[in-house]
């Protein structure tokens, strides 16, 4: 194996080096591989063709050769034409595709591009398909199609009403004309804002109708989200509605797309609407963010809902997706619009503006580290204004009673932690604060301490930019700050509406430099200063950590530090705890202007130690003692004895 | 670090209701009703209809006596009614010994859970699970439950408590038997209001794991 591949990497080295040199002038020359020569395979796409719409068209490479081995792969691609079609096993000698509807006669061109069993590529071949419209002429197909939603009770408390479903627009979709019988698609729309769609067919043909859960949008501006089920497969679901019409009858055909919940909540069969429920919500956040910028670009988005049971979350590695349950006897997400929205808030942070947040269990009083105050606090204002509903609701089964769980961003956290009686007071480490002030800046309803009625857009402007690029961690004063910087005008309104939430802003800097509130839970000094400040050479830096709000990602645990580098040089940074307990365990991540550099995480180790190359710029220490700043392992275990303790940094 | 601030009356006070309420049998729950759901009248909160009060004063603090695992109503007997075990103050794990019960993902109750088997779950073996609840903050109408699933049999109710206090730790033991067809894992539900809402928080308890738990080399989370 591992000469075959080092015989493929000569023979791609010498190929780049024959075409770099204007030696063979295309890769159908020769090349040699460990001494042999290699001669290059020859694509041949078959012969022009002309069809009728609604045939099922079939490309030809087997003419396709290799004069001194064997052909491995075909890759198959449209070069031309319009409409786009969709090729089947187009990585075949033979693949296929159902010829679209046409009003005129269409060419459609094709390229073939073979590989020979030592990896060396043909030059492309090509083939045209002419395709006419059907003898009898085409007819529009018409209709809306609708998703059952489950919508919660009339009470606080209810859940999710599975008796009472109301059918509602399916926004954005694909949908497909199939030949009767067949998985063929004819022709391919998009419904619009009400769930309407037109498909043009050839007349007296026998169609089936298909809605794919998946919306995606080309040019500007353009999306690609689809609803899958992630482990049994990654094709978005599908449903097709039974039964079969003659594209030339009737008028309206609708497509109603139904629960498969039965009124107690059990299914009864395919949950069809679930996927579609989820994209409606998706939809209006892009609405949301095409509101403030009209022509942006969505990454790709994929939504895990069936089987995956990680949880409901949102992950930026690898494919961005979003993780939604789906257990109906206890939790299932998909109705949840507050709670998509939510996961999608987290898309849109991470992909437009700067996510620091750390993530980590998390409830409703908690005092946070700050940056997952903010992550969290943003997600559910974000919910609230694409849903235009300050009311946020989650269901779930308590046994087999449909309950939910709720809270209302207008709600202002009380200043005083006495009179909240709860713990759920105004702090800079509180989601709930952050939720309630992006709420107020969006409202337009006047309320205590809230004059303030900005809409969304400032909202956006300072998440892509003051946001985005804050050499500090993504806080509630690095956005507060921003937002006074670019809302001159409203300063006096924005700093009364965060004073309410026990936060100087008056004085505010990205860095919270100024604020002097803390949390009753933790002792003052392991909340702030929020960043301590050290200098390169300077006194170490000695940091306070506890665990009395939790653990991982709660106040306290973890500490920051800050430092200035004006000239690239050599930096060594160090870490130590207090703690003396044997399972002791010392770690730091590092950043610079916001950005990851490198991070001292050995495992179970005391002290942490790391040296490297340091480009100028503003530097962050995340520090923390294992004990109270990691979360437990897998298996339920913790690491360490979670305690007081100091940190001790050095920077040189 | 969290400490349990009760004084030796409230421990006398709370041992003694505890005891009342045992004898008189009231910490069994009511049957959990099989028809089909319809929509309620307000509820205060999110807890199992037609369950019995919940106390004023129930808190099962750390030091505190805890009540032995009762059979739910409904509960098919034990293959070995005798083998249940009867746990008592004395058998409490403590907290720091106790594996941590991983929440949902999102967005859940401001609560950690705590569990512990007094020995491996194996298939037809009656086992306690001690169950801790430590919120992180004040609240009421605090619930702590595990979800019946087929092939598992649990006897004792769900904790109701009023009030909660943040500086609190709350117990609860269950006598688990596992079915050859088990899930790997219980859910622990724990619901409970707070200053601005409601909250909920499914929690899982893997039947591997929790009998005599290690420190280990981790698998770091970050």
């Amino acid at each position: 194996m591992r000469k075959y591949t080092l015989g493929l990497t000569l023979a791609s080295i010498s190929a780049v080096l024959l075409t770099a040199c204007g030696g063979g002038g295309s890769s159908s020359s020769s090349s040699s591989s460990g001494g042999n020569t290699n001669t290059a395979p020859i694509a041949n796409a078959g012969s022009n063709q002309t069809v009728t719409s609604g045939v099922t068209v079939t490309l030809n490479g087997t003419a396709s050769s290799d004069p001194d081995g064997t052909i491995a792969s075909y890759a198959w691609t449209q070069t031309a034409g319009t409409p786009t079609v969709t090729l089947a096993s187009g990585t075949t000698s033979q693949p296929t595709f159902p010829a679209p509807t046409v009003a005129t006669a269409a060419t459609l061109s094709f390229s073939l591009v073979v590989t020979d069993n030592v990896g060396a590529n043909s030059p492309a071949a090509s083939v045209n398909v002419t395709v006419n419209p059907a003898a009898g002429g085409n007819v529009d197909v018409t209709g809306q199609v609708t998703f059952a939603r489950v919508p919660f009770g009339p009470n606080q408390n209810s859940g999710l009403n599975y008796a009472s479903p109301v059918q509602q627009p399916s926004r954005g979709v694909m949908v497909e004309a199939l030949a009767a019988g067949t998985t063929t698609a004819l022709a391919t729309a998009t419904t619009d804002n009400l769930g309407n769609y037109t498909l043009t067919v050839s007349n007296n043909t026998s169609i089936t109708l298909r809605v794919t859960a998946r919306m995606r949008r080309t040019g500007s501006p353009q999306w690609d989200v689809r609803v899958q089920d992630g482990v049994a497969g990654n094709s978005p679901y599908t449903y097709t509605e039974p039964g079969s019409f003659n594209s030339s009858a009737g008028s309206a055909h609708n497509v109603s797309i139904p629960t498969g919940i039965s009124a107690a909540g059990v299914a009864t069969g395919t949950r069809a609407s679930g996927p579609f429920a989820v994209l409606d919500t998706i939809y209006q956040g892009i609405q949301t963010i095409l509101g403030a910028v009209p022509t942006t670009s969505f990454p790709a988005l994929i939504v895990d809902w069936g089987s995956q049971t990680d949880g409901t979350f949102f992950s930026g590695s690898g494919t961005q997706h979003i993780g939604l349950l789906a257990e109906l006897t206890e939790d299932t997400d998909e109705f949840d619009q507050h709670v998509i929205a939510h996961e999608f808030g987290h898309y849109i942070e991470f992909n437009f503006s700067r996510a620091d947040n750390i993530g980590g269990a998390h409830g409703g009083g908690d005092k946070l580290d700050p940056r997952v105050a903010f992550g969290e606090g943003f997600g559910y204002a974000f919910a609230a204004i694409v849903m235009n509903d300050p009311v946020a609701r989650d269901s779930y089964m308590n046994g087999t009673t449909p309950v939910s769980g709720r809270f209302n961003v207008e709600v202002n956290p009380p200043t005083s932690p006495a009179a909240a009686q709860n713990n759920d007071y105004g702090c800079w480490c509180s989601e709930s604060s952050v939720w309630s002030i992006l709420w107020d800046v969006y409202d337009n309803v006047a309320d205590a301490n809230d004059n303030l009625a900005l809409g969304f857009t400032p909202i956006w402007n300072v998440l892509t930019v003051q946001q985005r690029d804050t050499p500090a961690f993504t806080t509630v004063f690095s956005f507060i700050a921003g937002l006074k910087a670019q809302n001159s005008g409203s300063t006096n309104a924005i700093n009364t509406l965060v004073a309410a939430q026990n936060i100087d802003a008056t004085n505010i800097d990205i860095y919270g430099t100024s604020e002097t509130h803390s949390a009753t839970e933790v002792p003052a000094n392991a909340a702030l200063p929020i960043y301590s400040l050290a200098t390169i050479g300077g006194p170490a830096i000695v940091v306070h950590t506890v665990d009395d709000a939790g653990h991982h990602n709660k106040l306290g645990n973890r500490r920051f530090v800050r430092f200035t580098l004006n000239t690239t040089r050599s930096i060594t940074i160090t870490a130590s705890s207090s703690n003396t307990n044997a399972d002791e365990d010392t770690d730091f991540r590092v950043y610079r202007n916001g950005l990851f550099v490198r991070s001292a995480t050995s495992p179970a180790a005391p002290n942490e130690t790391t040296t490297f190359s340091a480009q100028p710029g503003e530097y962050l220490i995340d520090v923390y003692d294992c004990a109270n700043g990691c979360d437990p392992n897998p298996d339920g275990t913790r690491e360490g004895t979670p305690g007081d303790y100091d940190l001790t940094v050095t920077v040189n | 670090m969290r400490t349990n601030n009760l004084d030796a009356a409230f421990r006398t006070a709370t041992f003694a209701f505890l005891l009342a309420t045992l004898l008189a049998g009231c910490a069994k729950p009511a049957p959990v009703p099989e028809s089909a759901p319809t929509e309620s009248p307000p509820q205060i909160a999110p807890a199992t209809p037609d369950a019995p009060p919940p106390a004023e004063t129930l808190p099962a603090p750390e030091d505190a006596p805890a009540s032995p695992a009762q059979p739910a109503p409904d509960a098919p007997a034990p293959t070995e009614p005798s083998a249940v075990p009867k746990p008592t103050a004395a058998n409490e794990p403590s907290l720091e010994s106790m594996s941590v019960a991983t929440p949902s993902a999102k967005m859940s109750v401001a609560v950690d859970v705590r569990y512990s088997f007094d020995s491996a779950a194996l298939p037809g073996q009656p086992v306690t699970l001690h169950l801790a609840a430590v919120p992180r903050v004040s609240g009421s109408n605090f619930n702590v439950s595990v979800k019946e699933v087929a092939g598992v049999r649990l006897a004792a109710g769900p904790l109701n408590l009023q009030k909660t206090d943040g500086s609190n730790v709350y117990r609860r033991q269950f006598s688990v038997t596992r079915g050859t067809d088990s899930p790997p894992q219980l859910r622990v539900l724990v619901t409970m209001d707070y200053a601005s809402g409601s909250g909920f928080g499914f929690f899982s308890v893997p039947f591997g794991s929790g009998t005599n738990p290690q420190k280990e080399v981790s698998v770091k989370q970050r």
